[in-house]
């Protein structure tokens, strides 16, 4: 059926309310198949972004929730054991505030149990426990002094994922989805999978505002991929009715909303239209990215043994390689566990085991199929461990190590970050940072540029103010960029 | 009472009328050098986006001491002067702005704030014009203004005085407003938009019938005096009070607060006017003798999150709920975003840091730790009874004064009755030469093995009170001389002291064993053989007789299967050989307590021995010594002292006086045993000691600016306090809805306009600062807001006043002009049109489907949701436990709401973790896919196809029907065929694969069977195949939209 000029005249305002007058440069191609729209929604391209040429076009989140030890992985301090079992001097300590669990108790340095080693030309040391990554070394940019303020889990990876400790702003990937747009036809601009330690260990739940949009329109949030069921919520079709048949119904539901649109001339009866067929286009792709059969033994090999678990770390790893060569813009992957309190000598050996292959097998991929050029990966916790011992010092079964936001360590690979290398560094405990800090806000300065945006003009405005990621800090960490 | 709100002194300067300007639209003003720029809509915007950050109302950021958002400020002498009226190119401000000189350009180059060449324009032609500056309108005191006068020809077509206001501004815009919407539209539109779910085919059939201004009013008044108004006016308040069922963070673990929603829904039907609304939610516990309603209103407060985190500290997350507390009032009534004073004075609004924390110290007074204490809630809490449990507690106050009353026989037979029991006992005495009964003991000691304390009272009464362990033995030592004793007697009795007031220390108890010993100093003792017992009341296989054997097993117990054990209750052992006490001889009385259930032991008792030969049951207590004396003498000879000692033993002992006070303690020990199983709910209480407040850096709980303590106050430029109001909550929410606070109504009623056209006059409905959108139609909002005020701030009123508007019951079409020169429809050319939020539209399946289970109120329910996602957010820790039957079916407001995560297919709706009160409204495929394939949405497909089977034989008039019955009005030929074309389709792959059939069908809890009488296959191949089209129906756009 030919379409009326009234329909004419909508389409052509529904573009032009999509794109935006202004805009040019990425976001276009971008924005053309963007998952979702509203007329509130100011249009992305307003904000002039990108703002300069991109290093990097996506970004793999590896979240390690619950916060890893960078004492025991990252943060070689061979004079700590002489220290070890005597109370951390207060010229280190100097009175820092700590989580409940071990303020105001003695503070006895607990020195790693663990050998480090160099690893790779570069020859950074890191602990036996992270051979894999080890391999990897020369591809990966390690940052050890990284800082934050939160001394509990949900607020201190809110803060990383959303820039404020309260729930309530959107999460990183959801600005890129704002900033950038999609970049694809058939998959969400931002998705998430989660998974936990083998041997559970904690308690830090996913909240869905890890991956929540804010006060962003709701489109921007992530699309949880889940580890059972469906992979998206509500993607299959019911039982009893084939894609065939809902091909049809689908059709025919087009052809009823086109007859209203004629009738009524409201250009958000095409969007929807266009929103059907998407989800119908989803329904296919999902599975198929989903699908890891069709990948050959020695890929497979890459991400070690548990990769044919749904749900796994290894097994998510090797979607978020699928999602970054389908052009999904932001892939956060979440991995609970780590927080290791009165099991370190026990559990920190299984937890390394279930993410340390799975994480640098994912690097291996990126770079042989040369994605890991334009592919920003992160890995790290909201925040370290202490260096000294909670528990019991003389029973290795029940001692570990509290939590730490003044210093810890968190490596980045590929999306224009140099490797090789190592930033920054502690002081003689792990416990200050010592040389050239990184906030967490400079974090989310540094990986917003290597997406060519400035976090200072990536903002939104709401409740009469403009927001950013970084609030109102962060500062890029040039020197790390290749 | 005093006034609460004092207003600000205007300067005339200052004032210059909101209604100077026209229109927020700004795409629809040309702005050449013919228009008159006005401050508000031209020059505040730039300058506050623009300048407020270095030269605003933040005095620690403010440079070069120079402020543009005060009129001071503007006008102040500086060299260069800084604006010299009319003279723009004299003007240092348009100096700054125009030149490219980057040490001294305005903004600054590398401020990312630049103006554009029509801003700089607008500053330009603002001097040139005089540079008048007006006070931010919001802020301006209410007037009501005149309703515009109409041309002959449109004043026809305005129906109230809404319409004027709506239809002057089209004709400024040269737009026009459309033709009244279809009947069928506008009774969906204005169902949909009163009570949240759509009208019945035959509501539809009968407005169309007779669509007439007198049933269309009608229909009105009917619809708001529906309790489903009440529900729907309730989704957007909870949202707005950020509720939930759980608290958040780690744990999430779930409160009780659905009382304080079915207050909300109440409020609402009941009408209640919004400055009462306001006043009981903000500070009801301070009323004067606030009822349970008023308290349990203020739990809108309560409802933000809860930090029950190991490890966290409690002050920081109490601080934390006064921030939320504050800015969600700020927020709600005051429509402003009083959060960024939180760390540093307003960049844009006139708010000041020290005033943040004024207004935080109202909320800074309530009795709480920080800590979840209160089971899942956290203090301070309040017992709930359920709507049964209220009823049944004011019938037991009635019933208590009753049995008050029924104590006592009137005075004459009560004297009559008196004197003939004393001519008895004294025949008696005569003829025994003794009275004949039970006499009371009066023990030397009591102990218990357990360490629990004793105590015993003048009357001979054993109370055990204190540590309260599982098992526990009694050893009671008798030293009055006892002759010829033949029984014992064993009084379990009713105590207040006792928890639902005994007679076992927990109401019940398992006496295993009754011992009676002989001892004396210089002998062995003497254990007492007992021949017998009997008592008046034993629990079913817990007889009196098992206390005989040493058997800890089983023993004698009182519970009767409801919960009536505070009875006094009676043992009487008999003894196998009459018992004299030798001189120095002691009688001990043990009694155990070793059954398996735990603190089973006996509370309160009494003891008393008799010389009858047979003693039973209903044999009476001799009079004790005191009494016994008197009567002994003749009752002549008694004085008055003694006349009433009598008196008042025989009242007492009088079966009235018995049984009523066994009525009242059964009466009491219900309402105890209530009481102990009410719900609670968080609310609103105030500490007696003031708690400090002081100003915070960066909002940090542990970092006070200075020593300097703050008392709670109002912000300067919205108006102070009042000098002689209370200093508490009670006065901040009579300030909030003084007529003259110039908010509060405003903000309000654009939240009311928003609920029913969509967006509203001010669209940002959270923000009337300067940062906000300009209303589209100011005077319409200052009049809609006077009118609300002048007319005791009624809602349904109000509501009224809106649907009843020619504008509100235009056509939804939208003309290409219209689209042009309004692509917003900010002027209302024609009636909005947007989806429906996601919770409606489940609603609306139910109710088309006929699923709905209409009850008010309660408890949460859990319908359907995928399997596993609780599991999976939170490690397994907590699972859905999904409810069947009539809960599956209950409005979407009923849905337990998890704040972690939120129930799935309720897509475009605030997270609740802060206030909300602007609806998103996104269109993306995850929305379709809940629509297309959610067991809610299939069940419902299915069981409308079923209903339409039934009702209708005929192929042709089923089709019609699904789509009549959804959508409330005539398919047109071609949308006739698209439906047959889609049941061909899926005819023909039903009838191929039948076993599809089933797993269609078999979709949600309601059974599909007996459905159709008889039911063959060719019948589930139609209710499949209707099912088919019934899902198609329920996602058209159509279907999905508010039209």
């Amino acid at each position: 059926m030919t379409p009326d000029p009234i329909t004419q005249y909508s389409q052509q305002l529904t573009r032009r309310r999509f794109f935006g007058n202004t805009g040019t440069g990425l976001g276009i191609a971008a924005l053309s198949s963007l998952m979702g729209t509203s007329e509130s929604i100011p249009a992305a391209t307003d904000l002039g972004a990108p703002h300069f040429p991109a290093k990097a076009k996506r970004v793999i989140y590896m979240f390690q929730n619950g916060a890893p030890s960078h004492v025991d992985l990252f943060d070689h301090k061979p004079g700590m054991a002489k220290f070890h079992d005597t109370q951390l001097p207060e010229s280190i300590q100097q009175g820092k505030r700590l989580s409940t669990m071990t303020q105001g108790k003695e503070q006895k340095v607990l020195s790693t149990p663990w050998k480090f080693q160099p690893y790779g030309k570069c020859g950074t040391q890191m602990s036996e426990l992270v051979p894999h990554m080890g391999s990897i070394a020369d591809d990966i940019c390690l940052v050890r002094s990284m800082h934050t303020e939160a001394v509990n889990h949900a607020p201190a990876i809110t803060y990383f994922l959303t820039g404020s400790e309260m729930p309530g702003r959107p999460s990183f990937g959801s600005w890129l989805s704002y900033g950038l747009g999609s970049a694809n036809d058939e998959l969400p601009t931002f998705c998430a999978m989660t998974s936990v330690d083998r041997e559970l260990s904690c308690g830090q739940i996913f909240y869905d505002w890890y991956w929540g949009s804010g006060f962003l329109p709701s489109h921007h949030q992530g699309v949880k991929f889940r580890g059972n069921g469906d992979p998206v919520l509500y993607l299959s079709n019911p039982n009893g009715i084939d894609r065939k048949l809902r091909k049809s119904l689908l059709d025919d539901l087009a052809a009823l909303n086109n007859l209203r649109q004629q009738e009524i001339g409201d250009p958000e009866i095409l969007t929807r239209i266009t929103q059907y067929e998407m989800a119908y286009r989803m329904q296919a792709s999902i599975p198929d990215l989903t699908d890891i059969n069709t990948e050959p033994q020695h890929i497979l090999d890459l991400y070690g043994p548990d990769v044919m678990r749904r749900g796994s770390f290894a097994q998510n790893c090797l979607l978020a390689r699928r999602l970054a060569e389908k052009g999904v813009r932001f892939i956060q992957l979440m991995h609970a566990g780590w927080d290791q309190h009165n099991n370190l000598p026990t559990q920190l050996s299984v937890q390394t085991k279930d993410t340390d292959q799975p994480a640098a097998g994912l690097v291996r991929d990126l770079k042989q199929r040369g994605l890991l050029e334009d592919t920003l990966v992160i890995w790290g916790g909201e925040f370290g461990r202490t260096p000294f011992c909670q528990g019991d010092m003389h029973n290795k079964k029940q001692h570990g190590r509290d939590h730490h936001p003044y210093c810890f360590s968190l490596w980045m690979a590929g999306g224009g970050i140099r490797g090789g290398m190592t930033y920054g560094e502690s002081d003689d405990f792990c416990y200050n940072t010592a040389k050239d800090p990184v906030h967490v806000h400079d974090l989310q300065a540094t990986i917003l540029n290597q997406l060519g945006l400035d976090h200072e003009r990536l903002t939104y405005k709401f409740q009469g103010r403009e927001f950013r990621l970084t609030d109102v800090h962060g500062k890029v960490v040039k020197p790390i960029l290749s | 009472m005093p006034t609460y709100y004092q207003p600000r002194k205007f300067s005339a300067l200052l004032v210059i009328a909101a209604a100077t300007f026209i229109t927020g639209a700004a795409t629809l003003l040309a702005n050449n050098d013919n228009t008159s720029i006005d401050f508000n809509r031209d020059i505040r915007p730039i300058l506050a986006n623009h300048c407020y950050q270095c030269h605003g109302p933040d005095a620690k950021t403010r440079q070069a001491d120079l402020r543009l958002d005060t009129q001071a400020g503007l006008a102040e002498q500086r060299d260069p002067p800084l604006i010299i009226q009319h003279r723009p190119a004299a003007s240092e401000l348009i100096h700054r702005i125009t030149t490219t000189d980057s040490d001294v350009q305005m903004p600054p180059p590398d401020s990312n704030r630049n103006l554009s060449s029509a801003q700089i324009n607008l500053l330009t032609q603002w001097i040139r014009q005089g540079a008048n500056y007006s006070g931010h309108w919001s802020l301006q005191p209410l007037v009501k203004p005149a309703v515009p006068q109409l041309k002959k020809r449109v004043a026809k077509w305005a129906r109230n005085p809404l319409d004027h206001f709506i239809v002057a501004k089209l004709q400024s815009a040269q737009l026009q407003p459309s033709t009244p919407a279809p009947a069928a539209t506008l009774l969906r539109r204005l169902t949909l938009d009163l009570t949240g779910l759509p009208p019945t085919p035959i509501q539809a059939q009968a407005f169309l019938a007779n669509p007439t201004a007198e049933h269309y009013e009608q229909i009105v008044d009917n619809l708001l005096a529906q309790p489903e108004y009440g529900e729907h006016l309730a989704w957007n308040w909870l949202v707005a009070a950020r509720y939930s069922d759980t608290n958040g963070y780690q744990g999430d673990r779930t409160r009780t607060s659905h009382f304080w929603r079915t207050w909300v829904i109440n409020a609402f039907n009941d009408n209640m006017p919004f400055n009462q609304f306001t006043i009981e939610q903000l500070a009801g516990d301070l009323l004067e003798s606030p009822t349970l309603d008023q308290r349990i209103a203020t739990g809108f407060n309560r409802n933000h999150p809860l930090n029950g985190e190991g490890g966290r500290i409690a002050e920081e997350s109490r601080v934390e709920y006064v921030f939320d507390r504050t800015e969600t009032t700020g927020t709600v009534w005051l429509g402003l975003t009083v959060g960024c004073a939180r760390c540093h004075d307003h960049k844009y609004d006139p708010l000041t840091q020290r005033e943040y924390y004024e207004m935080y110290a109202f909320f800074n007074n309530i009795d709480e730790t920080g800590r979840v204490d209160a089971g899942g809630d956290a203090n301070p809490v309040l017992k709930v009874p359920t709507a049964t449990q209220r009823q049944r507690f004011d019938s037991i106050k009635r019933e208590l004064a009753n049995a008050t009353g029924s104590a006592r026989l009137p005075a004459e037979k009560e004297e009559q009755a008196r004197t003939e029991w004393i001519q008895a006992l004294q025949a008696e005495h005569k003829h025994h030469e003794r009275f004949l009964g039970w006499n009371t003991l009066i023990p030397l000691k009591a102990t218990s093995s357990a360490g629990a304390t004793t105590s015993i009272d003048s009357g001979g009464g054993v109370l055990i009170t204190g540590k309260l362990p599982d098992k526990d033995d009694y050893t009671i030592v008798i030293d009055q001389p006892q002759k010829n004793i033949k029984a014992i007697r064993l009084q379990p009795t009713t105590h207040e002291r006792l928890e639902f007031n005994g007679p076992g220390r927990a109401s019940n108890f398992v006496l295993t064993s009754f011992e009676l010993t002989v001892t004396h100093p210089d002998k062995k003792p003497r254990p007492l053989k007992i021949q017998d017992a009997v008592a008046d009341f034993t629990q079913s296989s817990f007889d009196v007789k098992h206390t005989l054997s040493p058997s800890a097993e089983s023993g004698w117990a009182i519970w009767d299967g409801d919960l009536k054990t505070s009875i006094d209750r009676q043992a009487i052992f008999y003894l196998a050989e009459p018992l004299t006490l030798a001189q120095g001889e002691q009688l001990t009385v043990t009694l155990r307590h070793q059954s398996k259930h735990a603190k089973h032991t006996l509370g309160y008792f009494r003891l008393a021995t008799t010389t009858d030969a047979k003693p039973t049951l209903k044999t009476n207590d001799a009079p004790p010594s005191q009494i016994a004396s008197v009567l002994a003498k003749p009752a002549g000879n008694w004085n008055a002292a003694e006349t009433e000692l009598v008196a008042q033993y025989h009242r007492e002992h009088t079966d009235a006086y018995v049984n009523a006070r066994k009525q009242r303690v059964l009466l009491e020990t219900e309402q105890q045993r209530m009481r102990a199983s009410f719900s609670q709910t968080m609310v609103m209480r105030d500490r007696g000691e003031v708690r400090e407040t002081k100003i915070l850096t960066v909002g940090q709980y542990d970092s006070p600016l200075n020593d300097e303590l703050l008392q709670v106050g109002t912000p300067a430029s919205l108006g102070l306090l009042a000098k002689d109001a209370p200093r508490n909550r009670l006065a901040l929410a009579r300030w909030i809805t003084s007529t003259r606070n110039p908010l509060t109504a405003r903000v309000t009623v654009n939240r009311f306009w928003q609920q029913i056209f969509g967006s509203g006059i001010v669209k940002t409905t959270e923000d009337f600062g300067t940062q906000g959108e300009l209303p589209s139609h100011p005077l319409l909002l200052d009049w809609l807001a006077a009118d609300f005020q002048e007319h005791n701030w009624n809602v349904k009123r109000l509501l009224k006043t809106m649907v009843m508007s020619a504008t509100y019951r235009q056509s939804s079409h939208t003309s290409v002009t219209a689209q042009q020169l309004d692509p917003y429809n900010r002027l209302l050319s024609h009636s909005p049109r947007f989806r429906l939020p996601s919770h409606t539209i489940r609603d609306q399946v139910l109710a088309v489907s006929g699923l709905l289970v209409t009850k008010l109120g309660g408890p949460s329910v859990k319908p359907y949701q995928p399997e596993g996602l609780w599991a999976d957010f939170s490690f397994g820790k907590i699972k859905y436990q999904q409810d069947s039957g009539d809960a599956l079916y209950r409005r979407s407001l009923y849905t337990f709401w998890r704040r972690s995560l939120g129930p799935p297919n309720m897509f475009d709706e605030a997270n609740r973790q802060t206030c909300n009160v602007r609806t998103a409204r996104t269109n993306t495929p995850l929305h379709a896919l809940t629509t297309l394939n959610d067991i809610t949405y299939i069940e419902a497909a299915r069981v409308f196809a079923q209903r339409v089977m039934q009702l209708h034989d005929q192929h042709e008039r089923r089709l019609e029907y699904l789509f009549r019955a959804a959508l409330l009005r005539e398919e047109t030929a071609t949308e006739k065929a698209i439906l047959q074309r889609m049941f061909t389709t899926a005819h023909a792959y039903y009838q191929d694969s039948p076993e599809k059939c089933k797993e269609l069908l078999q979709i949600g809890d309601k059974p599909y069977e007996q459905t159709l009488d008889p039911f063959d296959n060719q019948d589930l191949i139609d209710l499949a195949t209707y099912t088919n089209i019934a899902n198609m129906i329920f996602n058209t756009d159509e279907f999905l939209t508010r039209e």
